[in-house]
């Protein structure tokens, strides 16, 4: 139910509370290489232009005019083809460093509105304008003010989609092409999104959409509607992820340059000498590995907003469970016991263990947020950076957490700790007696050395656009 | 006195090959399912509302209406439809240069507010977007 009490005082548009919503723009440039050459040589306006490669060179359309696009000609058609359809057709060979240029201008003038600023390609990106109204006034204000000069100082044309989060504000703008600007109203984006093909849904290709219509969900608002665990079924990990995407829900973040890593992802994972069923061992090995991965994460200045486990049995079997960690986080202590949990929802064949592995995604740049009222918390943080200047002395070995101290020990044997909680129902565990004893003889798993990066790496990155020329 | 009026319109450009139908008959677009556009024309007072007159709104048929929704109702006679928002009391409250709902029909508690209507008061749909062509 939406909140009643904001709506008073506030015009109809913003009455769920725009200004403290998120509010993301989605920028893209109409016919951008076409649009720049047409600024260096106005004799091609009105014209169906194409930038590309000769048709005696086996060339393809890099990018058509709209008057072109009447005629079918649409990007990455041969030249040859894109002739025949319109003989009238002018035919640019394009100028890279020109449109790079061009390119630079526009975010600079992008950068004036919000430091949050991402550019996805040279024609598109996505401006977080959330916090700006003080500044800058409402959000589409913001947009027409943008759009405007840049048509006035670089004469190139914006289409503008406006929403709630990234995801819906792109298929606004897809919706306003060309030229236009479309504002989803907040709260709206399902109902936006609903009525629309699947196909309008970033990230749905055509394998999917095909598969989509094969089980009649041709609309998002049909996609939306679909029981979870249909969507899991057929498409895997990928299902849920759509229907949710379907319904308007989004969280990813808009990461300007300096906060984006180089890296999408730390994974580590280590295959054992020997299988083991050892619960002990495993949850060790499971500290292990998490230690030494947030260590590169510390290591370059990185926050993990999501952890998967991977576990492979014996017979090869593989599986992964994954989760959306609240609060991006570098410190194991706070990963661990999500990964704990994750690892005991696998842990229910009576299979050997082959391979245990984790991976952190979704980084971002940042620094740990210490804890105004848990001293405790932030103490263990504090110790954990003094354990990383140790390591980086004295060798990864030289100081070991409790939990995995006996990892270095020539026996190890250790009651079951990995035991399931009480509120977690036996019955999906498996009832073998080994698995409840706890540990076999100890064997010591081959130590993989870790890949510590260089401090300075990433932290004194250029943004990506200072760097284009 | 109402000075603004809404007028069905087909948008153009991409939001064309989005809508469910892009038939000349957004009537029967609309009876099938999806969303449709209404063009604001007339005279529309500069307020708070943030809507200028050329702006097209997107109107779905399928969304449920809450309080603080903007939505487009009938005003009785076959072609005259305004905006008008939905109050926490579930009353609607007119955008400003659009009609005001009379008093028999105010009130739209108890309502199910999908395409139904009550005591004279017929809404016709949310409003979830607006399309701005942008010119220089």
């Amino acid at each position: 139910m939406k909140s009643l009490k904001k709506t008073a005082g506030l015009s109809a548009w913003q009455s769920q509370g725009e200004q403290d919503r998120r509010t993301v723009l989605h920028v893209d440039l109409d016919a951008f290489f076409v649009a720049v050459e047409r600024v260096v040589n106005p004799s091609l306006r009105g014209r169906p232009v194409v930038v590309g490669g000769a048709p005696e060179e086996r060339g393809v359309v890099a990018a058509a005019s709209y008057e072109a696009r009447s005629f079918g000609i649409h990007s990455a058609m041969p030249m040859a083809q894109a002739v025949r359809l319109c003989p009238d057709l002018v035919r640019v060979r394009g100028h890279r460093q020109l449109y790079g240029r061009a390119s630079k201008a526009v975010f600079r003038v992008l950068h004036q509105y919000t430091p949050v600023v991402e550019q996805v390609s040279i024609d598109e990106g996505y401006l977080d304008l959330t916090g700006t109204q003080l500044l800058f006034g409402q959000a589409v204000d913001v947009a027409e003010r943008i759009r405007r000069e840049v048509h006035e100082r670089l004469r190139l044309d914006l289409t503008v989609g406006l929403a709630g989060n990234r995801l819906v504000s792109k298929v606004a703008s897809a919706f306003a092409k060309p030229c236009g600007m479309f504002d989803v109203r907040p709260g709206q984006e399902a109902s936006f999104l609903s009525p629309l093909p699947v196909k309008a849904l970033p990230g749905i290709g055509p394998v999917t959409h095909r598969r989509l219509l094969d089980f009649n969900i041709e609309r998002l608002g049909t996609l939306a509607a679909t029981e979870a665990w249909f969507l899991q079924d057929v498409f895997g990990s990928h299902g849920n992820s759509m229907r949710r995407r379907a319904s308007g829900k989004d969280d990813t973040p808009v990461c300007p340059a300096w906060e984006r890593p180089k890296a999408k992802s730390i994974g580590h994972e280590q295959t054992f000498s020997r299988d083991t069923e050892d619960h002990a061992f495993l949850r060790a090995k499971l500290q292990e590995l998490l230690e030494s991965a947030t260590r590169r994460l510390r290591g370059q200045g990185l926050l993990t907003r999501r952890l998967t486990v991977k576990l492979r049995y014996a017979d090869f079997v593989s599986e992964t469970r994954d989760l959306s960690l609240p609060v991006p986080t570098d410190h194991d202590a706070e990963l661990f016991e999500p990964a704990l949990e994750l690892l005991r929802r696998m842990a229910t064949r009576r299979t050997l263990v082959r391979l245990l592995g984790i991976r952190l995604s979704q980084l971002q740049r940042g620094y740990w947020q210490s804890d105004f009222w848990n001293p405790e918390r932030n103490q263990e943080r504090r110790l954990v950076g003094i354990l990383d200047q140790l390591r980086e002395k004295y060798g990864t070995t030289s100081v070991r957490t409790g939990a995995t101290v006996k990892l270095a020990s020539s026996r190890f044997t250790s009651p079951n700790l990995l035991a399931p909680p009480p509120s977690i129902p036996s019955g999906k565990f498996p009832l073998n007696p080994k698995f409840l004893g706890g540990g076999r003889g100890f064997f010591r798993p081959r130590q993989k050395p870790d890949a510590l990066p260089s401090l300075t790496q990433g932290r004194n990155a250029e943004p990506a656009w200072s760097q284009a020329s | 006195m109402s000075s603004a009026q809404l007028r069905e319109v087909i948008p153009g450009g991409k939001a064309d090959q989005f809508v469910a139908s892009n038939d000349s008959q957004v009537r029967e677009a609309e009876a099938r399912e999806g969303t449709f556009f209404l063009e604001l024309q007339g005279e529309l007072p500069f307020g708070q509302e943030q809507l200028c007159v050329g702006d097209l709104l997107a109107v779905s048929t399928e969304a449920d209406a809450e309080p603080g929704d903007l939505v487009v109702w009938w005003t009785g006679s076959p072609e005259s439809q305004a905006l008008a928002r939905i109050e926490a009391d579930l009353s609607l409250r007119p955008v400003e240069g659009f009609a005001v709902p009379d008093e028999s029909g105010q009130s739209l508690r108890g309502l199910s507010l999908r395409g139904t209507s009550l005591r004279g008061i017929s809404l016709r749909g949310v409003v979830v977007g607006r399309l701005r062509r942008l010119t220089p």
